[in-house]
Order: C-alpha cells, then structure tokens, then sequence
C-alpha cells in the first residue's frame, strides 16, 4: 500500500524519541519512499493525461497528490525530529556523542552547527553557554568509576580512574567525565 | 610508629593539614572487600572525610595482592593512605616496596588483627599503626626490636658475623665452639653476654609472633574511638560502630560482651544528649528520628524481626547447637519447648510482624522460665534495635546478616552463580585460573558498591534479608547433610571436615560463606564433644579443582563464664604457611585473613596429614 513505508519512518521516530542515543539513519526506507514518491508522481502525470473530464480519473490522480504530499510529510517530520535531537546533543554533549549513526549530510549539519556554537560561544566568554541548567546542590560530589580510563588531566591535578572505586572530589572537576559516561553520580 | 589514643588528635590534624592543598584528591582509603566490620568502619572515616571537605577515593580490595596492584598505580599527589581491615600482618613497607621517593607518604593502619608485624609498629615510620588497646604490653617488644634491629645493623657494619635477626636458633653450635675457645678475653665475654642477650630478646618475638592471631578490638570500635577522641561522634557513627561491632559476635562472643557494654554506655550518653538539649535544630531532630536505635531485649535467634519464631529458632546457630536440631529429636525437643512455653507451633510459624502482641510481649518471660531445662541460658540478652519509623525494626545484627549477605551474592536474584554448562569449555591451565579469580573478585567487587548503597536504605535492607534468609537455609540443609554423614572427624590436634559433595556445596565458594557455615558446624561440634579442638574446615570446589581451607582456632563455648584471656587465638595463619611450604602444596594465600587459603586438590590429604604433625 502506498505510504505504508512513510509509516514505518514515523514509527521509528516515535520510538526514538526518548531514546538517549540517535538511531542509525534509515538510508533504505527514506530511499524507497523516495522512490515511492516519484512513481507516484508519474501514475499522476499520467492519470492526468488521460483523463480529460473522467471525473473516476482526475479523484485518482488527486489520491495520487495526496500520497505524494503525505510521503513528503513524513519524511519532513523524521528528518526534523533527528535534527532537534542533533541540536540539542550539540549543545549539551558537543565533542563526545557518537556520529556514526548519522548519515553524511547529517554529519555536515553536526560539524557546521558545532562551528556557528563556538562562534556564539567565543562572543560570551565569561559564560559557559553549553554548561548544565541546574544549579549545582554541592560543591562536592561522591562519584563512582564505571570503567577503567586511566589517568585523566583535571583543573588541579590527575584522576586515576580505575573501575569499581569511588571518588568524593569537585563537581566541577567531574562534570565532564559524568556527561562522558565514564563516571555515575552515587546518589544520597 | 604506633599511634596511641592519646595520639590520635595530633595524627588526624596532620592529615587534615595534609590534605588542604588543592590537588584533585590527596586521601586514598584501601578497604577489605567482604568484611562487614571494615565496611562499615570506611563508611564512618568517609563520612569524616567528607564532613571536612577532604577529597578522597575509596578502593574496595579482595586480597593482598590487589591492594599491592592498586598501590603500584598510586598518583604522586597522594599523601595519606588508609588501610581498613587489612595490611597488619604484613611488612608494608617491604611489602608495596617503598623507598625515599615514597618519603612524603603516610600509610595509616586501621587492622584490629593481631599480631602486629614488628616492622610496621616499630620499624617504619611511614606506617602509622592505630592501636587502641593496653600499650603497656608493646614495651618489652619494642625493647626486643630495638635491640636486635641496632645490632644487625652494626653486625653488617663490622664483620659481617651472621646475620641471625630473627631466627636466632640456627647459629647455636658455632657459639659453643666460640666460649670454648676464648674465655678470658674480656671482648669475648662482652660478646658473649651480647649473644645471650640476643637469644633471650629473639625469643620474646617469636613468642609473639607464635601466639597465633587473633582480635582484640574491632575494626569500626577503633575506628570510633578515633572519632571520639578528635571529637566528632554522632548516632550515625555509632550505629556503624555497633553494627561492626556485632558481625563479629558470631566468631567471637566473648569479645563482643567485653566491647558492647562501651557502645551502650555512648548510646546513652548521645541519646540522653540529644533529648535534653531544648536548643536541638529541626536537623538534629531529623538525624535522630532517623537513627533512632537503643537497647532492648533481644535473641540468639536468626533474623527474628524478619521472618518467623519458628523459622528462626531453626536457622540459628545457637539453637541449633544446644539442641541439636539436625537430628530427629532434636526438632522434636525444640516442639516441645514450643508446646511448654505455650505457643502453637501455627503461632510460632506466623510473620513475626502479625503474631499476636501479647505473644511478643511474653516470649522474654516465657523463654526465661524453660531456659534452663533445655541449657539455652544464652536465649535472652541485650541487643540494640533500629526502629526505621513506620517501616519497621532491625536489630544491629539483622543488618550485619543483611550487609554480608549483599556482600557474598550481590543482586543477582538466584543465590549461585551459573557454573553448569561452562566446565567443559573451561581448561584448567594456570591462566584460567587467574582469569576466573580476576572475575570472582570483580563480582565481589561490584557486591560492595551495591551493599555501599544499600546499608542505609530500609527497603534496600529488606532485600537484603531475603538472600540472607537464602543462604541461611543454605547453610543449614549443608550441615545437616555433614553432621548426617558425620564428616567432621577429629584428628590428634584438630578437628576436620573434607565436604567434598553436598547441596548447595557452591554457595561455600566464597570465604564469607565459608565461614558461615564453619562456624555452624563449630558450634555444633563444640556442644557434641566436650574437648574442645580447633576445627580446619576444607570445601572442595570442583569446577577449580581447589579446596578452600578455613581453619578455627579453639574457643570457649558461647556462655561459658572464663574470661581470663580476652581473646581467641587462632594459630592457622602461620601454620599453614609453614606446612604447605614444608609439603611443598600448590595453595593460595591471598585473603586478609590468614587462615583463609586456597588448596590444590591433590594437595590436601598430604596437607593435613602434615599439619597434624606440626602442630603436635
């Protein structure tokens, strides 16, 4: 059925919307509804040809438009949703998230938003633009290690993280290395 | 150097001084995995640390050869490094190999095992030993040390004689040949003097070395008794300081009766100074509402206040020792002591929550008056419970069993691990075994943070009863199955049980667990036969082809009244060190405690055949 494969990439992004990672990008699918599109485009050129003041022919071939249209919106709106999710990443996580999944023109969106956000931030330098929005509770922070990582360089001296031991240090100090993943907060 | 109480404000100034630069953390605690009592005793020096604002990083350890691993990754801007539970025994210094460059290190010891290893008391001054028992007793020794130390050192600088430091015997002959030869030179006799002196001081640390280890505080008592001195004691430490305390009642009884009479004597003190104070912040009020713990009336009974009394009275040692539930009349004794006291068996088998509170009320009085006919005099004793507000209660040793247990099986929902299915592919090889010992250890490990988490948390605890009461029955279908087959024979100097197959024999492959049910089986072998052995407890774990070897050294019975030693001595430790190296055993000796060893399988019936002989 026409516009059954537009579903599935809606589908998709409503699965991935509380998702913490960015799901691959569904090459395939956005493809074929590509396709889809285009058939559906000469069934209706086609449809419209023919039809002179059939009134059955021209419905068909509005049916046709709007299965163009709605194929258009849905990968309007998977794009859009991926992009929102890119954003937000940029801004919270910049250097660290995995590019991977993307596909290429995402990964030109990735690195060029990164760029106009260094400019945006170069102007505020007093400011740490990308920073968390809470309030930190404390100034110190009980921090448990999840891997092993080695040493790691901070503001006022070395880390070693080795796995399965726990830090009480500086939240700004480990900041970082919690949105890395590479340490947990304990909770209290 | 050994730190006195009355040195204890001075050592803790030193380290907060220490301690302000502004490095990302200066303080290191190393802490014995698998040890309720050094647990808790880490949690109550963090809780310090931190109230001070000391930046510090916490590291569990299984074994001596993983605290020598993470010492070896030490970052230079590390000061002040404290072991809890562990590193007594050992010649730290020689042991983690520091020299000048490790100058500015300071290695605090908080280990009530004892003997101390001389080096680390006397010897080292990078080494601060925290001892908070009779001082007086370390004079001859330190005398002794001096002595031999300065003359070793002297002997090398001379003539190289013979480097006899501690093993003075050796050298005996050749000093009769030399009295015989040279009488009058006054050199001589100086010497001679020198040399008799040398035997009589070479004598006093091997005696005290021989005699054997054993406890004579807790690790969390000293800890708290560090707290009190720089005067920093609240509720919270306290009840760490009793629940540490407690997990050693099992093991050591007559030391938790010398010791508890302090803790209560403090809970008076900081209830009663909780209470009075009209001025108490609504944060006082808080803390108090929620360590809100005193004395009561408690049992020797298993998890009472978790489970049922008739479940209870079945899972606990005591019980089962004085009656002896394994057998056929023994259940039916603990019927009737039931039907005496008045309580159906379908009441005594009814939550301990929803049995009838005129029962509860009772169950002292009524314990009291059968006590003495059944020889269960110890049934009824003080014990300090925890009121978790509306949620419930927990007595201190409810908690100690609910830690350990979280200790020995973590989170995982079935209490073994999934051995089945796997042997085939294993192979047996030397890397094997370390890669599989790495892995046991990493999972107790990851127990420890779990149980880190949990300790503080009614609900958390809660589950934590549930495994315990798991491996309580456990331990108690296991020893019923050794005392059936009547495994435990005794030998000329000691008692042993070889479990080589029994239900649920995997649980035991874990040293906590091992010792739970040895201690099981002590009891009831002690109330069996009145000569009282030590007792060398030897688990076979097939899938490594080792035998995990826990040894027992004798003890009084529970309620016996002697208190004429304080303590226990146990003399395994060094025993079947000596004896595997004589037999030339394959056998691992890693654990904190001594009397813990690992044990090739083919290994053990040389290794106990030899042990007998050296022990008589």
């Amino acid at each position: 059925m026409y516009g059954d494969l537009a579903d599935k990439l809606i589908a998709e992004a409503r699965r991935s919307e509380n998702l913490e990672q960015i799901p691959l990008y569904q090459t395939d699918i956005v493809r074929a509804v590509c396709r889809e599109t285009r058939q559906l485009s000469a069934l209706e050129d086609q449809a419209l040809a023919t039809a002179g003041s059939d009134r059955t022919k021209l419905a068909t071939a509005g049916v046709y438009g709007l299965c163009q249209r709605r194929n258009k919106r849905c990968l309007l709106a998977y794009h859009r949703q991926r992009l929102l999710k890119l954003q937000k990443k940029a801004w919270h996580e910049q250097d660290s998230f995995e590019t991977s999944n993307l596909s290429p023109s995402e990964q030109v969106f990735v690195r060029e938003f990164n760029e106009v956000l260094v400019n945006v931030k170069d102007m505020f330098e007093d400011i740490d633009l990308t920073g968390s929005m809470d309030p930190p509770r404390e100034m110190y922070v009980e921090v448990r290690c999840l891997q092993d990582a080695g040493e790691i360089q901070t503001e006022y001296g070395v880390f070693d993280l080795s796995k399965n031991s726990q830090f009480y240090v500086r939240q700004s100090d480990v900041h970082r290395l919690v949105q890395q993943k590479l340490v947990e907060l304990v909770k209290k | 150097m050994l730190v006195t109480v009355n040195e204890y404000q001075r050592a803790w100034n030193k380290v907060r001084k220490q301690s302000l630069s502004h490095s990302t953390y200066s303080v290191l605690l190393f802490v014995s995995c698998l040890d309720v009592d050094a647990f808790v005793s880490s949690i109550m020096l963090g809780s310090l640390l931190q109230k001070h604002l000391i930046l510090y990083k916490t590291e569990p350890v299984i074994g001596y050869s993983s605290l020598r691993e993470s010492f070896s990754r030490l970052e230079s801007s590390i000061k002040n490094v404290f072991l809890i539970g562990c590193g007594s025994s050992i010649d730290l210094e020689e042991y983690l190999g520091l020299d000048e460059s490790n100058a500015d290190l300071n290695i605090h010891v908080f280990d009530c095992k004892r003997p101390w290893n001389l080096n680390n008391l006397f010897g080292s001054q990078l080494v601060i030993c925290y001892e908070d028992c009779d001082i007086k007793q370390f004079d001859r020794y330190r005398e002794a040390y001096d002595f031999l130390a300065n003359d070793a050192t002297t002997d090398n600088d001379s003539n190289n004689s013979d480097d006899t430091r501690f093993q003075g015997s050796q050298s005996q002959k050749s000093q009769e040949i030399e009295s015989t030869q040279s009488d009058r030179d006054p050199a001589t006799s100086r010497r001679k003097r020198h040399k008799s002196e040398r035997q009589t001081y070479t004598e006093v640390l091997e005696a005290y070395y021989d005699q054997g280890s054993h406890l004579l505080s807790t690790n969390a008592i000293q800890v708290y008794t560090f707290l009190a001195m720089i005067g920093e004691t609240s509720l919270r430490m306290l009840w760490l300081a009793v629940v540490g305390l407690t997990s050693i009642e099992g093991q050591y009884p007559h030391l938790y009766n010398l010791l508890i009479p302090t803790l209560q004597d403090e809970m008076r003190r900081l209830n009663h100074a909780n209470n009075s104070d009209a001025s108490s912040t609504i944060q006082d009020q808080k803390i108090k509402l929620k360590f809100n713990f005193n004395t009561e009336p408690d049992y020797s009974l298993f998890l009472l206040r978790q489970w049922c009394l008739y479940e209870s009275m079945v899972h606990s040692s005591y019980i089962n020792a004085k009656l002896f539930l394994w057998r056929e009349d023994g259940r039916k004794k603990l019927h009737k002591l039931l039907a005496r006291i008045g309580i159906t068996l379908q009441d005594a088998k009814e939550s301990w929550t929803h049995m009838k509170p005129t029962l509860k009320r009772a169950l002292k009085s009524k314990l009291d008056s059968v006590s003495e006919i059944y020889g269960i005099e110890g049934i009824t004793r003080q014990g300090v419970i925890r009121h978790f507000g509306l949620a419930g209660v927990m007595s201190a040793g409810d908690c100690v069993e609910s830690v350990a247990a979280v200790l020995e099986t973590g989170k995982a929902e079935p209490l073994l691990r999934d051995y089945d299915g796997q042997e085939s592919e294993r192979g047996t090889s030397d890397e094997e075994y370390e890669r599989e010992y790495k892995e046991l250890t990493e999972t107790w490990v990851k127990n420890f943070w779990i149980a880190w988490d949990a300790w503080d948390d009614f609900e958390s605890m809660k589950r934590g009863v549930e495994k315990a009461k798991a491996l309580q029955s456990a331990v108690v279908t296991t020893a019923n199955y050794i005392f059936d087959k009547n495994l435990p024979k005794d030998l000329q100097t000691f008692r042993m049980v070889v479990v080589q197959d029994a239900p649920d024999i995997q649980v035991f492959w874990n040293p906590l667990s091992l010792q739970r049910l040895a201690n099981w089986v002590f009891e009831g072998c002690a109330e069996l036969n009145s000569t009282n052995l030590p007792m060398v407890f030897a688990v076979l774990n097939e899938h490594k082809h080792t035998y995990l070897v826990y040894g027992i050294g004798g003890r009084k019975p529970r309620d016996s009244q002697q208190t004429e030693s304080l303590s226990d001595f146990n003399k395994f430790g060094s025993q079947f060190q000596e004896t595997a190296a004589r037999i030339n055993a394959r056998i691992r000796i890693d654990a904190f405690d001594s009397a813990i060893i690992e044990l090739s399988r083919e290994d053990l019936p040389r290794f106990l055949e030899a042990l007998d002989t050296e022990r008589s």
